[in-house]
């Protein structure tokens, strides 16, 4: 009971800062890798109504939180690597070789079904190189993923 | 008024001669209302309480013919007139109604939308050749979300990843300036606009799977090419529509249920009156309509990490919870003694556990550390693919949410017969298949008794009662917690009857794969009728073991509460309920109670119908 109540009360306070805002520089939001985030006692009494605050997006209006969303990553006109919690997914399935947050990054970047395995293979393989230390920013994975494909002669056709 | 139909057409004729070679053959008479056109203007034909037999829909713009005497057969007349020119910038507002009026008045033009850049744009973004159903599920410690959601995804055939697919989600649109009880009172009430929005499917995936732990199902619908168009093109006539939002009827289910009616408006999605709609029944509809074609399921994060743990030994579960708080080095020293896999398992099992409890509070930078290192230790350990996830039960093979009861039982010396009645949802010791163990919620539960003197008896009513045990393990840690209103009967003596509210909090346990303990401290604010005090309170605690022994369910309890009034209350109670089909249950409970004035024991002995 008093768990609702104190997120009743918190309710006012997080429902500002969206927890799926969009990241990239110029967004206000820090791209830490590790970087935690509050969003639960919002998310517990949003779920009343399945309610978002502010404006309802209608497919055309995404990532336009000032962020800067180039580049082949853009995903439904956000960053995917930028999004909350993305990123940590990607590292896990790219330190493992496999993994759905892996497939939809290769599905981001276009990569044919035929090419998916050895997408995943040279993602493993460069995994040490890709996510090179524990501030690593969201930013800096989409370019050194960029530059590993560059140089692979099956996935240079895809950069 | 079968008058003004001619009338209309020679205007419309009159007025747009340039479009009138064209529709030389149009005979007004045939504009015909049918079940998709009361779909496309939201038309409440008994489905919901509210705005029976109007539109569902207040805002003028939505409708093209006079509101002074607006009928659905007025409003397709005004369409037809409105949408008939070539250059008309309400072809781009309404599209599928353009194309039902088309259809009916067999208007042929190659591309009828040509001038409409932001709707074509759009159209080509949101192109689509699957419909899929997503169902979160119940998520434990929510209660406002245990009735679960509705929300459907646009699929491209063989894609090989849905995370950027868009998702069409009917919510609330809620005012960040609120306070909490504002927010869950207007939630109920209508007090929010509802209305879609078109968001990529991972958010929705981050939203359920990764920040609530909630598991979610997706049903592949059997709609066709044809029929999708028609629900995407009616997507885009509501992209600015506002519908009142309630939380019990008008909710994202039933808005769901329509947009499916316009793309198979044969489809039985909206048949009886309801006062609720539950979102697991929703997904009943549908698979009664025969919409489902595929079912997949999509487990949380809370399950991954769960099943992470299986084949686990204790002392290896010890070891990846120890991981979580060491240094690179000395993790890399506590896993020296371990195999490759085993080394990449527990590394694998920490860093999901930090994670997870990252999500739900902010960590100190030192965690940045261990996380990234387990990342290194996984990867120079790679090989390693975890087993793929046990699917559950899906929920709507479950009992259906309506229960009716039939009981015999002896108050003491005492015979009674009784009759109850829940119009929803579940409890701990309901037919379990379907649901998630150790979840509760009932609204209403209404009981009536006669008693051995031929006498009928108000006996009680739970007006809400809502359960939630949820088991910590070595790495999540999450509280449980109960509360409950009403009347209820409270004493050794069948009087008086009490007004109350009664909650409390705790923590359980799971053992192994069926038993459950849990441990409550609780207080409890009650008004007995007739009696001086108004308000008596009380605090106690109430511990328990739940299980499941071969499908059927068994609840011991025990509880003790210490009244304001000098008064105290002991409690042992004890159900066992045996499922003898889907939608019939027997249960047996005793209950035994002591205060300060005498005991009792009470024996039941119930038959459980659930319905629809």
């Amino acid at each position: 009971m008093k768990k609702t109540l104190m997120a009743a009360a918190l309710v006012a306070f997080s429902a500002g800062a969206q927890a799926n805002a969009p990241g990239g520089p110029g967004c206000g939001w820090g791209n830490l890798l590790f970087e935690g985030q509050s969003g639960l006692p919002m998310h517990l009494l949003a779920s009343l109504v399945n309610g978002t605050s502010g404006n309802a997006s209608f497919g055309m209006t995404t990532g336009t939180n000032g962020c800067d969303t180039s580049g082949a990553l853009a995903y439904r006109g956000q960053s995917l690597l930028g999004m909350n919690g993305v990123l940590e997914e990607v590292a896990k399935d790219m330190a493992a070789g496999d993994g759905e947050a892996l497939t939809a990054l290769s599905v981001s970047l276009g990569v044919d079904a035929t090419d998916r395995d050895h997408f995943k293979n040279v993602m493993l393989s460069n995994f040490a190189n890709i996510f090179s230390s524990e501030s690593v920013t969201a930013d800096e994975v989409a370019t050194r993923i960029s530059a590993v494909m560059k140089s692979d002669e099956v996935l240079t056709k895809y950069i | 008024m079968p008058y003004f139909l001619p009338l209309i057409f020679l205007l419309v004729i009159g007025l747009f001669p340039a479009g009138a070679a064209a529709r030389a053959s149009i005979n007004p008479e045939q504009l015909r209302v049918d079940q998709r056109w009361l779909m496309l203007l939201h038309m409440n034909q008994g489905v919901t309480l509210r705005s029976r037999g109007q539109s569902y829909v207040k805002q003028d713009s939505f409708f093209l013919a006079d509101r002074e005497h607006w009928s659905p057969q007025a409003e397709l007349v005004a369409s037809a007139e409105k949408l008939s020119p070539a250059e008309s910038e309400l072809r781009c507002e309404f599209p599928a109604r353009y194309r039902f009026i088309a259809e009916q008045l067999g208007w042929q033009e190659a591309e009828p939308f040509a001038h409409c850049e932001e709707y074509l744009t759009w159209r080509a973004e949101v192109e689509a050749d699957q419909l899929t159903l997503v169902f979160p599920a119940a998520y434990l410690n929510s209660p406002s979300s245990m009735f679960g959601h509705t929300l459907m995804r646009l699929d491209k055939a063989g894609q090989a990843s849905d995370w950027g697919a868009w998702a069409i989600n009917f919510g609330a649109i809620t005012n960040a300036e609120e306070n909490g009880f504002a927010y869950a009172w207007q939630g109920l009430l209508g007090g929010y606009p509802g209305r879609f929005a078109l968001v990529p499917y991972i958010n929705k995936i981050q939203e359920y799977s990764h920040l609530e732990n909630r598991d979610m199902w997706e049903y592949q619908l059997n709609l066709s090419a044809e029929e999708i168009h028609w629900v995407v093109e009616h997507l885009w006539e509501l992209r600015e529509i506002e519908f009142a939002y309630y939380f019990l009827d008008e909710n994202c289910s039933l808005r769901l249920l329509e947009l499916l009616a316009v793309g198979r408006p044969s489809a039985p999605l909206l048949e009886g009156m309801r006062l609720v709609e539950i979102p697991v029944d929703t997904v009943r509809t549908i698979e009664r309509a025969g919409l489902i074609e595929s079912r997949h399921f999509r487990p949380s994060k809370v399950r991954e990490l769960e099943q992470e743990l299986v084949g686990l030994s204790r002392a290896e579960k010890r070891q990846a919870k120890r991981l979580m708080t060491l240094t690179p080095e000395a993790i890399d020293q506590a896993l020296a003694e371990y195999a490759p896999e085993q080394r990449h398992r527990l590394a694998r099992l920490a860093y999901q556990a930090l994670r997870m409890q990252e999500r739900s509070r902010n960590l100190p930078e030192q965690n940045v550390k261990t996380a990234y290192h387990l990342l290194r230790v996984m990867h120079a350990n790679a090989g390693y693919q975890p087993a793929a996830i046990a699917v559950p039960e899906a929920p709507e093979d479950g009992h259906a949410s309506k229960a009716l009861t039939l009981a015999g039982g002896a108050w003491e010396e005492q015979g009674f017969t009784e009759i109850g009645f829940r119009p929803s949802y579940h409890d701990w010791l309901d037919n379990g298949t379907g649901y998630l163990q150790g979840a509760g919620l009932e609204t209403l539960d209404l009981k009536v008794r006669r008693l051995e003197t031929g006498q009928w008896r108000f006996w009680q009513a739970n007006v809400v009662a809502i359960q939630s045990l949820a088991p910590r393990n070595h790495f999540v840690k999450p509280w449980s917690w109960f509360v409950r209103g009403g009347l209820d009967r409270p004493t050794s003596s069948a009087e008086p009857l009490a007004g109350y509210l009664q909650g409390g909090g705790g923590m359980g346990w799971q053992w192994g794969s069926s038993v459950q303990s849990y441990g409550y401290l609780q207080g409890r604010l009650e008004h007995l009728h007739e009696q001086p005090t108004l308000v008596t309170a009380g605090a106690g605690l109430e511990l328990g073991v739940l299980a499941d022994i071969r499908g059927s369910r068994f609840k011991l309890s025990g509880s003790h509460l210490q009244l304001s009034n000098e008064d105290y209350r002991q409690q042992v109670g004890v159900g066992w309920q045996l499922p003898v089909s889907r939608q019939h249950g027997i249960r047996l409970s005793g209950d035994y109670l002591k205060d300060r004035q005498a005991q009792r024991v009470e024996w039941l002995l119930a038959w459980r119908w659930y319905f629809d």
